[in-house]
């Protein structure tokens, strides 16, 4: 478990979901799937002047209304996804110079499959705890690709959600303690110039997700000498909405603590934010005192999980910037001729 | 491609900065100053985020960089600090427009330059999101 010797804490967060949307029974339509349950009701998509940076930036301002700093108080804007636009060139400049930081900063771009938003949600406590900063904006956004026709696309969805750390006397929700689990788990992965991700099927749930999971989440309540009882709300990665259901129940959560935080039937998977706009919802209905687990997941595989805490801060701070369930309630539908145009699935 | 003209634009297109001068008065984009002119008159200046639809109109025969968009809609618009401004609007359609209604600024993707695709960002406005 890990504690920063200076307590820190969220002191600003945004969410950002696109206005577009498409059926999971759209996508069953056009590939004849099987009339089983589909994962999901359905997915957000990207429009088509939209990708991982522009949704970074938004999500980022939204943290910074709700921080109430200047854009130049940022001492690091880290991107974290597994669709940044360039293969070389950091998304981290061009979000830092969007928002308006000053140049004397860390941007930097992370990779760690849907939990790169994390890592750098761990890193920023690592600069601020350490008080070699006092905010670092941490962002995780994806555009995620999925192989038509394959059972990623039915999930593989956009959002970005951006927290920023710092002091915990300024924060809307302190964080109690850290941990990360990682192991060498080839559950899921994309070669630079392969266009869609390869994944194990089965191979994705117990040996992945559900073993990393549930081991970070377990081991922080341990040293925590906590139960799922001490907890309002509980966020776990989201690839569907079964696999959060069943890791909440492995570690003792109830599917109403996971009901806030649980997106994914309506916007799908969200990878590197889905468990940080799922922290997001949460923080838009919590009180003070109330207590959160959240838990992410990337594969390759690792988990980090985080215990927080809301200040009184909070409830005054959540107003200054749309709320997640303002970006869920435009929801317009597309179908799916336009989603392949817009995604570039329609080859010349 | 002309990177440095890209470069040198990033600051009027991802936050709308323009210039006020001391007597009030505001431009967009920033200019440098004109002979005779004190270097300091003209102040950064960022224009407000926020406004109303003034007029629009929607373009149905576009250039090929817009073919992922089959209509492109443009508008002016009032911003709070009442400055006018041209921009593209996104999410939305034209039915769901009117003149008057509230609109925000946004950085969404203007396209790609040159063969290797240069990404090229900049403001847009989508009417104002409802909380």
């Amino acid at each position: 478990m890990r504690q920063p010797e200076r307590p820190v804490g969220i002191v600003g967060y945004g969410a950002y979901v696109p206005r577009y949307r498409i059926a999971a029974q759209e996508i069953a339509r056009v590939w004849a799937a099987s009339e089983g349950a589909l994962p999901i009701t359905s997915k957000s998509v990207p429009g088509p002047d939209e990708d991982t940076i522009t949704m970074a930036i938004e999500a980022g301002r939204n943290a910074l209304k709700r921080a109430q700093i200047d854009p130049q108080q940022l001492a690091a804007v880290w991107v974290g996804s597994e669709s940044h636009p360039y293969s070389v060139k950091p998304s981290g400049t061009i979000v830092a110079e969007a928002l308006g930081t000053s140049r004397w900063i860390s941007a930097a771009d992370w990779e760690f499959a849907c939990k790169a938003g994390t890592e750098a949600l761990s890193a920023g406590m690592g600069l601020v705890g350490s008080g070699m900063a006092d905010y670092v904006l941490a962002i995780g956004a994806d555009t995620a690709q999925g192989r038509p026709g394959d059972a990623l696309e039915y999930t593989a969805a956009a959002a970005a959600g951006a927290l920023i750390v710092g002091p915990a006397q300024q924060a809307l929700a302190t964080i109690e303690a850290t941990v990360s689990y990682v192991s060498d788990t080839p559950d899921f992965f994309r070669r630079a110039d392969r266009p869609y991700p390869m994944h194990g099927n089965r191979f994705t749930g117990e040996p992945a997700y559900f073993h990393h999971v549930s081991t970070a989440a377990k081991q922080l309540l341990a040293e925590l000498g906590r139960t799922a009882a001490d907890y309002h709300y509980a966020v776990f990665h989201q690839p569907n909405v079964k696999f959060p259901q069943t890791v909440a129940k492995q570690v003792g959560f109830t599917p109403e603590q996971c009901q806030a935080g649980l997106l994914a039937g309506e916007i799908g998977n969200s990878y590197s934010a889905a468990s940080m706009i799922g922290l997001c919802a949460v923080l838009d209905v919590a009180q003070a005192g109330d207590r959160i687990l959240l838990a992410s997941y990337g594969s390759g595989a690792g988990s980090d999980a985080y215990s927080l805490v809301v200040t009184e801060a909070l409830v005054a701070a959540r107003n200054l910037a749309p709320r997640t369930s303002a970006y869920l309630k435009r929801r317009q539908l597309i179908d799916y001729a336009t989603y392949a145009k817009w995604r570039g699935k329609i080859v010349e | 491609m002309n990177l440095p003209k890209q470069w040198r634009l990033k600051g009027q297109r991802y936050r709308l900065e323009g210039q006020r001068h001391n007597d009030g008065r505001v431009r967009f984009p920033a200019q440098p100053a004109k002979l005779g002119e004190a270097q300091d008159a003209w102040q950064p200046y960022q224009l407000a985020t926020t406004g109303e639809l003034f007029s629009w109109t929607a373009q149905r025969s576009n250039r090929s960089e817009f073919d992922h968009e089959p209509i492109v809609i443009v508008g002016i618009i009032k911003l709070a600090d009442g400055c006018l401004i041209t921009a593209q609007l996104t999410d939305c359609e034209p039915s769901e427009l009117q003149i008057g209604m509230a609109v925000e600024a946004v950085t969404r993707s203007w396209g790609k330059v040159g063969e290797d695709d240069l990404l090229v960002y900049g403001y847009k406005f989508r009417p104002q999101l409802i909380d």
